[in-house]
């Protein structure tokens, strides 16, 4: 495994979707969900699990149904190829996004809460050319990395909601299911945007050693994160009453300064979460990284992605630091919510699905 | 060879380079604020300098900065165990980042122990939102922070110093910490717990300070209406709120039996609230239940009888009953502030109802008929029969 460099286990893609999932907005996502439903919060997120599971299943049907091709091949084959090609670049254009303002999201945060006196250009700069050298490594190295960090972030993490429990007032859940039906489907709906990350299964086909059993992956990552997302929830709207919740940015870290680590020396908590934050952020930016110059190489039909990596460097960068505040930048982020989130999540793997099936393409359902 | 050369050089660069950032900064350049007193300035012509005078200073802050070199046992030039700076300002971040022209150290609010709030500042509806606003926005200070209020200047509480710990923040962190399942005098309110309170109800209690020669007492408690000031509970009208919010306390009762006082101890009291609907009026019933051991009786009587101890059980039930009537008749008509909760059970218990007397919510509370009931037990009576 360790000779060819871009081949990873099932096991390791699972740990990777794990960090990638959990990274984009575990800090803030509380707040979103007690926006739409109030005590609620915990109930829409299940719904928006549930729903992940039906995105993970098309979407490693897809991949299963063309092993060792990428989402750039098979569109052009179904689709034919110029709409592939665009869709491809669609595609490309939203992880640059999405990638940018991520790390600009980062930025802000690491400056307002660590380092108040370092300029954010230097902070940005930093994890960007950090992560270009992961990523012109290739993807098995990531996977490795992946593999150490998975323990690094989750174990802590677990530990630290155990301290947070007896600060947990139950009784701010109450009382259940007032949010109406209609509010609670549109609510699991719109937060289904959480596991967007799942999209980068259909890249991931030909990195993949054994794609017949990419069915368990969604299933296992999918089940991991949200199960974590709804306990977050659950405690989160706890400890700070659904009103409170909606009144931070980034509920999770007040969690954390409420908490006291009994006989530990540390006054300020929310820095440890911040660490794990910081880590699953930097595993997230990489991915994103990664892919972006592996479709820009699958498009140029290349053969290696790493003289690709430095180049981006500045391109993101600039993206990055469009936005003027941190209001413009999470507007961005909502704007791409809105209008790309479930693109290539649902329609297009199902339309590609259906095409294939259609035209016979690929490896016709094998299972019988 | 050439590779290593490379390497080393490398290295010899990250070492240079790589040293330090702009946030560096040694633990001796920070001026570590133990506590904070914030109060509305009001000018005072005998003291104050007159260009004070002015719309801008709005606020009259104290800080405590602990004399580390003391406390580490190393001979400082001053014997001082804390300095105490006042500041004025027109806004509280202004007034607080400006300590720094006055300090040889960067002010640093992460190790904060204890917040009292004057009660000028708690009278005035906008100083006390904007405080509210920099406490949250800033990330740091902790929510974990008590908060206390005094009836009073708060920067003369924060220059006193307690015998036991002179460093007064501290002592206050300590005293709420060591007591607060222990007596009903007062209720442990964090910063985070108050923003909640005002986002969900409107309206809180904070505990009182009081200061007195060489020492201080927390007991009593503020009330606080829509970030405004309302009035003062005392002590005992405290307590009789505090039966019906707090859970699994420890405390003691005096109750009069016969010609005596005899003394009870709680070791677990809850409380339970329904709410009936007779009619289309609203009704609600406090069911009160504790038990524990008796402490004090009187001397030669026998206890040793069922029918006494149901008599002592319904003596002291009775002061307890009267306490939480007395402190619910204030609440409701004195002050028509709901800080015990009563809304917010409602709404958990029957959000339908809830929607319904949401919007006068008190009004409603105001001519709310609560019944109390208060169930004693007496499980221990000590050695002697």
């Amino acid at each position: 495994m360790f000779s060819k460099n871009d081949k990873v286990s099932i096991r390791q893609v699972e740990i990777l979707l794990i960090l990638d999932l959990t990274s984009t907005s575990v800090l803030s996502f509380p707040r979103t969900a007690a926006e739409i439903a109030n005590q609620d919060a915990w109930i829409i997120l299940i719904g928006a699990t549930l729903l992940a599971f039906l995105f993970g299943y098309i979407i490693t049907r897809v991949t299963k149904r063309f092993p060792g091709d990428t989402f750039v091949e098979i569109s052009s084959k179904v689709l034919s190829k110029p709409v592939g090609i665009l869709l491809s670049i669609l595609f490309l254009g939203k992880l640059s996004i999405t990638m940018a303002m991520e790390l600009r999201i980062f930025g802000e945060l690491v400056k307002q809460v660590l380092l108040p006196r370092t300029p954010i250009e230097v902070i940005m700069a930093s994890m960007l050319l950090i992560c270009s050298y992961l990523v012109r490594k290739g993807y098995e190295c990531k996977a490795r990395l992946g593999e150490i960090l998975i323990f690094i972030i989750f174990i802590p993490l677990v530990i630290i909601l155990l301290f947070v429990l007896p600060d947990t007032d139950f009784s701010n859940l109450k009382p259940f299911l007032t949010t109406p039906l209609p509010q609670l489907l549109k609510g699991s709906y719109f937060l289904a945007f959480l596991y967007t990350p799942m999209e980068f299964i259909l890249m991931a086909g030909p990195l993949i050693n054994n794609p017949k059993k990419a069915g368990r992956i969604t299933f296992t990552a999918i089940g991991f994160v949200g199960v974590l997302n709804v306990v977050l929830a659950i405690i989160t709207i706890g400890v700070l009453g659904a009103m409170g919740t909606r009144q931070q940015i980034w509920p999770v870290m007040t969690l954390m300064q409420i908490i006291e680590i009994p006989g530990a020396f540390v006054e300020r908590q929310d820095v440890l979460m911040m660490i794990f934050w910081i880590l699953s952020v930097f595993s997230f930016i990489s991915t994103l990284m990664y892919f972006i110059s592996f479709i820009i190489t699958r498009i140029l039909k290349a053969d290696e992605h790493c003289f690709l990596v430095l180049p981006l460097v500045p391109v993101l960068y600039l993206i990055s630091l469009i936005p003027d505040n941190i209001v413009e930048a999470f507007n961005w982020i909502e704007f791409l919510v809105k209008y790309f989130r479930i693109l290539f999540l649902l329609p297009i793997p199902l339309l590609i699905l259906i095409v294939a099936r259609l035209r016979k393409l690929g490896e016709s359902i094998e299972e019988k | 060879m050439k590779k290593n050369k490379i390497l080393i050089v490398c290295i010899l660069l990250s070492i240079f380079l790589l040293t330090g950032c702009w946030d560096s900064m040694s633990i001796d350049r920070r001026a570590f604020v133990l506590g904070l007193g914030i109060d509305k300035y009001i000018f005072d012509e005998t003291k104050d300098e007159p260009s004070l005078n002015t719309h801008w200073t709005k606020y009259r802050i104290a800080f405590s900065i602990p004399n580390i070199s003391k406390f580490a046992g190393e001979q400082g030039l001053t014997d001082e165990p804390k300095f105490v700076l006042v500041s004025t300002g027109p806004t509280f971040s202004n007034t607080y980042k400006g300590v720094g022209g006055r300090l040889n150290k960067v002010p640093y609010f992460g190790h904060v122990k204890s917040i009292v709030f004057g009660s000028e500042l708690l009278k005035d509806k906008v100083l006390f939102k904007e405080v509210l606003d920099t406490l949250q926005r800033n990330s740091e200070f902790s929510r974990s922070i008590p908060i206390v209020a005094i009836d009073g200047a708060a920067d003369e509480a924060i220059k006193a110093v307690p015998q036991s710990n002179p460093l007064l923040s501290i002592y206050i962190n300590q005293l709420i910490e060591s007591n607060k399942s222990e007596t009903l005098q007062f209720k442990k309110k964090d910063l985070g717990e108050l923003l909640q309170n005002f986002q969900e109800d409107k309206m809180t209690m904070i505990p009182k300070l009081t200061v007195g020669e060489k020492d201080i007492k927390i007991a009593g408690a503020a009330i606080i209406k829509d970030y405004e000031l309302k009035g003062w509970l005392d002590e005992r009208e405290t307590r009789g709120a505090l039966w019906i919010q707090k859970r699994n306390q420890r405390f003691e009762v005096s109750a009069p039996y016969e010609d005596f006082h005899v003394a009870y101890h709680v070791s677990n009291a809850k409380s339970k609230i329904k709410f009936g609907n007779k009619e289309d009026e609203l009704s609600c019933h406090i069911d009160i239940q504790a038990e524990g051991n008796l402490d004090e009786f009187i001397l030669d009587k026998s206890i040793l009888s069922t029918k006494e101890i149901k008599k002592v059980e319904e003596a002291i039930a009775k002061v307890i009953k009267d306490e939480v009537l007395n402190s619910l008749k204030i609440l409701q008509e004195k002050y028509q502030a709901d800080v015990i909760g009563l809304g917010k059970e409602l709404e958990r218990q029957h959000p339908k109802e809830w929607l319904k007397v949401k919007d006068n919510w008190e009004e409603v509370f105001e001519h709310l008929p609560i019944s109390v009931n208060v169930n004693i037990f007496i499980r221990r009576v000590g050695q002697s029969k």
